[in-house]
């Protein structure tokens, strides 16, 4: 056996217990590699070893989180661990926010972790300053390089006795975090050598990145509210209920059209929020909380608002990744457009 | 008319009531924050910085933020409101061990002292406890170096 | 405006029956000091040591360092205070180097700074290289702090000057001469060459935060030009208390990093004609009155490109960011030095603001990162302050006199003019 000993997290589908219809799933583990981590066994060769798979249904580890830890965290202090890997997620929205809170589990525990994720996964946005991603495709099919460069960087971090150095020299992903370390020069000296670049237009690399602004010029004011049609839509999750269109509690994969025709209110009987990560409790009493179609009406009555759309959109915006949103967002407005609305509120939880 | 309000924790504004500003108190700094907040979300415009001066934000477990009330919401102010909040998120979790040490080695009284002194930047001159009088005191002597 | 920075290499300080110098070693009466620097009736006790480089000492809660610097004609240093008003920045100024005053005591309770002599903090404070001569002060209880704040400030200065003093009659080791140029001598030197200017930010909320302009509260000025000549001769001094890592004793405002290399590629790269110093007021009013006069006089001069720095960390970011757009909004090209509070971790948005304009930012280190300062032989001042100090959490003093603390306690260690080498990175 080897010395250096890896459990491996996975989800029902990648674990091969079953599809969605097992997403479900508590925590489980097996004392040996599975699915990819076959794979991923074998390249490591003598180096390291998969003592353990540990494998979680994605809607239960996202919907029972303190229990998912509770049961993860007790199988990790079971034996002996050197590292701890996740995934590949790819950008699988629930997976990649799975691997990253057993990231924090494996933080908590101080115990290394490697993940593969897709960049825009936002599991790794949120978890990224827990443990080591390793960039891979989008989709399965990127799974043999994303097995390799984890592999490489699995051997790269057992050489380097768990110091790897930095992310672009070691093949990880940005962690966002800021670590001091001693220049050669000077900071005024280099702010002097920054200036002469920056004066003479030649290249520079400023130490300190700003950071970066997703920047939405505003349209100019409706003018004339009192003849507008105006829309509602929110990120909320505010859905039939029964969530008709199946829209997830989390990294949501698609937005539901709903009518309001004949709605004065939304009431618990006939709405509800499909959003996760907060309580639903208030959402639910009265969803007009979250969508205020009640208040709508009123202004509608009065007069201030020319018309309410008689379809309102929604998603959830739980961990749902900047692409998806961005998708969601350009579909919605050009419905809107089509239908002639003059002005949207947005709302979220 | 504009109205100029201080929301406070600061134990040494407790008492001081005056027709030229409105005192709002408050029990701790996050409410402080979260009301100025509020106030600005209702029109009201920052006169003072809700971050302390280079005394870290989340050291000093006293803060007053002055505002003017206004009609128009002020984006400057609200982003700026937000920040502070944002930091206060990051490194106000100690704020009960600060106030408790705080307390223990009877820092309050310095605390609270500084929050006075960067918050009578915003109050009009007339007032008592500006530094001119009560805080001001004896000048330093001249003095008599061996030059 | 033409400068003479002589200097005299100090190997060693001593206290003797009288003041000289000779073979590189310093030797003070330290009765003499005491007497000559006692300036007010309200200091009760007074104290003097000497530590070197290496020795195992710590020096907390540390006030202000301030480097012995005299004017030959004995007239002009630290205008304001000691010198005439008219005197500094031009002439000839003898300089004790490797040596500096440091001023401890006790303003309020949450005040810091930390000074290892050796060990890993010698490593991120610049005054674990200097030959320290240590004032320990205290005052008549019940003292306003505002006035006992001045009594340190005053007592440093008088002390520096004192020192400086005895090397009127050594003969110096080396001469630095410093020729600020106009810009209408640079335009006529160096026509085709790019205006460089500093914009020098200056602390100055109030109590514990405060700055001197010539013997004036930087909180009253408006932006103005300064001549980096005067910088030297100590027209601007700390009154800073609080936030030992980020701000600018009197030592590093004599000796302005930023000032002395934009002189070192003057007239080759560019022409550095302006030093523009601005404070870091309370009130957001105050803030863009400053940052628009700035921006407006770096435009009326011409300027083509800027270093700012500022001091501190809080409301400060906001005023260095308004500096930094509205220089940008103008077409002058700046480049930004500043700290960093990121948290213990690391992971936090490192300023209170930000801009797309600010592209250029050199850093001096993340302040928040902890460091383990083992226990020292001696400790000049006092330990109990440690759990106090800014940077100082809970339970930092261990039994065994060591102490976990963030950078932030540690005099100068993460210095926004870029006095030192600390940096930070992205992982």
């Amino acid at each position: 056996m080897a010395e250096f000993k890896i459990v491996h997290y996975l989800n029902q589908f990648f674990g091969q217990v079953g599809d969605e219809d097992q997403a479900d799933l508590p925590p489980q583990q097996k004392k040996e590699a599975v699915g990819p981590g076959v794979a991923l066994n074998n390249a490591l060769g003598d180096r390291a070893e998969i003592v353990k798979t540990i494998i979680t249904g994605d809607d239960y580890f996202n919907e029972n989180k303190a229990e998912a830890r509770e049961k993860i965290k007790e199988f990790l202090q079971e034996d002996e661990v050197d590292l701890i890997v996740a995934g590949p997620a790819f950008n699988a929205g629930r997976y990649g926010m799975a691997c990253g809170g057993v990231a924090e589990i494996a933080d908590e525990l101080n115990l290394p972790f490697v993940g593969g994720i897709y960049p825009e996964n936002p599991g790794y946005e949120m978890y990224k300053k827990f443990g080591y991603f390793i960039e891979t495709g989008d989709s399965v099919g990127s799974m043999r390089q994303g097995i390799a460069d984890i592999v490489d960087f699995i051997n790269h971090y057992i050489e380097t006795d768990g110091k790897p150095g930095a992310p672009e020299e070691s093949g990880y992903l940005p962690r966002g975090i800021r670590k001091n370390y001693f220049q050669e020069e000077r900071g005024a000296r280099r702010a002097v050598d920054m200036l002469v670049k920056k004066i003479k237009g030649k290249e520079f690399e400023t130490e300190y990145p700003m950071p970066s602004f997703d920047r939405v010029e505003p349209k100019p004011a409706v003018e004339n509210l009192a003849d507008s049609l105006v829309a509602v839509v929110t990120t909320g999750g505010i859905v039939p209920k029964g969530n008709p269109d199946k829209i997830e509690a989390s990294s949501a994969s698609k937005f539901g059209k709903y009518k309001l025709n004949g709605v004065q209110d939304l009431t618990d009987e006939e709405f509800e929020t499909a959003h996760g990560g907060y309580d639903p409790v208030y959402a639910n009493q009265d969803p007009d909380r979250v969508l205020p179609v009640d208040v709508m009406r009123d202004l509608e009555k009065e007069g201030k608002i020319g018309k309410l759309h008689e379809y309102y959109y929604a998603t959830v915006g739980n961990g749902t990744s900047v692409a998806n949103a961005k998708a969601f967002g350009k579909a919605i407005g050009e419905e809107l457009a089509r239908d002639g609305v003059q002005a949207v509120i947005l709302t979220s939880t | 008319m504009e109205e100029l309000i201080i929301v406070t924790n600061n134990p040494r504004l407790q008492a001081v009531e005056n027709r030229d500003f409105r005192i709002e108190r408050m029990a701790s700094l996050q409410q402080v924050l979260q009301r100025s907040r509020d106030l600005v979300h209702q029109g009201a415009k920052l006169v003072s910085h809700p971050l302390a001066g280079s005394l870290k934000p989340w050291q000093n477990p006293y803060r007053s933020i002055g505002l003017k009330s206004g009609e128009e919401l002020d984006f400057s102010s609200l982003k700026i409101m937000e920040n502070a909040l944002e930091k206060y998120r990051i490194f106000g979790r100690k704020q009960d061990v600060l106030k408790r040490q705080a307390d223990q080695m009877k820092l309050a009284e310095d605390f609270s002292r500084i929050d006075l002194e960067l918050i009578t930047n915003v109050l009009p001159e007339k007032h008592s406890f500006k530094k001119n009088n009560a805080v001001r005191g004896e000048k330093i002597e001249a003095g008599s170096g061996k030059n | 405006m033409k400068l003479d920075l002589e200097r005299i290499e100090v190997d060693r300080v001593v206290f003797g029956q009288e003041n000289s110098f000779a073979d590189g070693v310093l030797t003070i009466d330290k009765e003499d000091l005491l007497e000559n620097i006692r300036h007010d009736h309200r200091i009760t006790s007074l104290e003097a040591e000497i530590v070197h480089p290496g020795e195992k000492v710590r020096i907390m809660p540390v006030k202000d360092v301030v480097e012995p610097r005299i004017k030959v004609d004995k007239n002009g240093m630290f205008p304001g205070f000691i010198g005439k008003e008219s005197q500094a920045g031009a002439g000839k100024t003898r300089v004790f180097s490797g040596t500096a005053v440091v001023t401890t005591g006790n303003v309020v309770g949450f005040q810091e700074g930390i000074i290892d002599m050796s060990g890993p903090g010698a490593d991120y404070t610049p005054f674990s290289q200097t030959i320290n001569v240590v004032l320990t002060c205290e005052v008549e209880e019940g003292t306003e702090e505002h006035i006992h704040e001045e009594i340190l400030r005053i007592l440093g200065l008088k002390a520096a000057h004192y020192i400086a003093e005895i090397g009127l009659d050594v003969e110096p080791d080396k001469t630095e001469s410093f020729d600020f140029k106009s810009i209408a001598q640079a335009r006529n030197e160096n026509n085709d060459l790019p205006l460089v200017g500093y914009i020098y930010m200056l602390q100055s909320q109030g109590l514990l935060h405060d700055t001197y302009v010539y013997g004036v509260d930087a909180k009253e000025i408006l932006p103005t030009l300064i001549s980096p000549a005067k910088v030297m001769d100590g027209a601007i001094v700390s009154g800073n208390c609080v936030s030992a890592c980020d701000k600018n004793s009197t030592y590093l405002h004599q000796n302005n990093p930023v000032i002395e290399e934009l002189y070192q590629r003057d007239g080759q790269d560019y022409n550095f004609v302006a030093t523009i110093i601005t404070n870091e007021n309370v009130t957001l009013g105050d803030k863009e009155r400053s940052s628009t006069m700035v921006a407006e006089m770096a435009e009326s001069l011409g300027l083509d490109a800027v270093i700012i720095n500022e001091e501190g960390f809080g409301n400060p970011d906001t005023d260095l960011i308004l500096n930094c757009k509205k220089l940008e909004q103008k077409g002058i090209k700046t480049v930004l030095i500043t700290d960093e509070y990121a948290g213990r971790d690391g992971s936090s948005q490192s300023l209170a603001d930000a801009a797309v304009e600010a592209d250029a930012v050199v850093t001096s280190g993340n302040a928040n990162e902890v460091i383990e300062l083992p226990a020292m032989e001696r400790v000049i001042g006092h330990d109990r302050y440690a759990d106090n100090i800014a940077g100082g959490f809970e339970g930092s003093l261990q039994e065994d006199g060591s102490i976990r603390v963030e950078l932030q306690a540690i005099t100068g260690s993460t210095d926004q003019m870029g006095y030192t080498k600390l940096s930070a990175k992205g992982y």
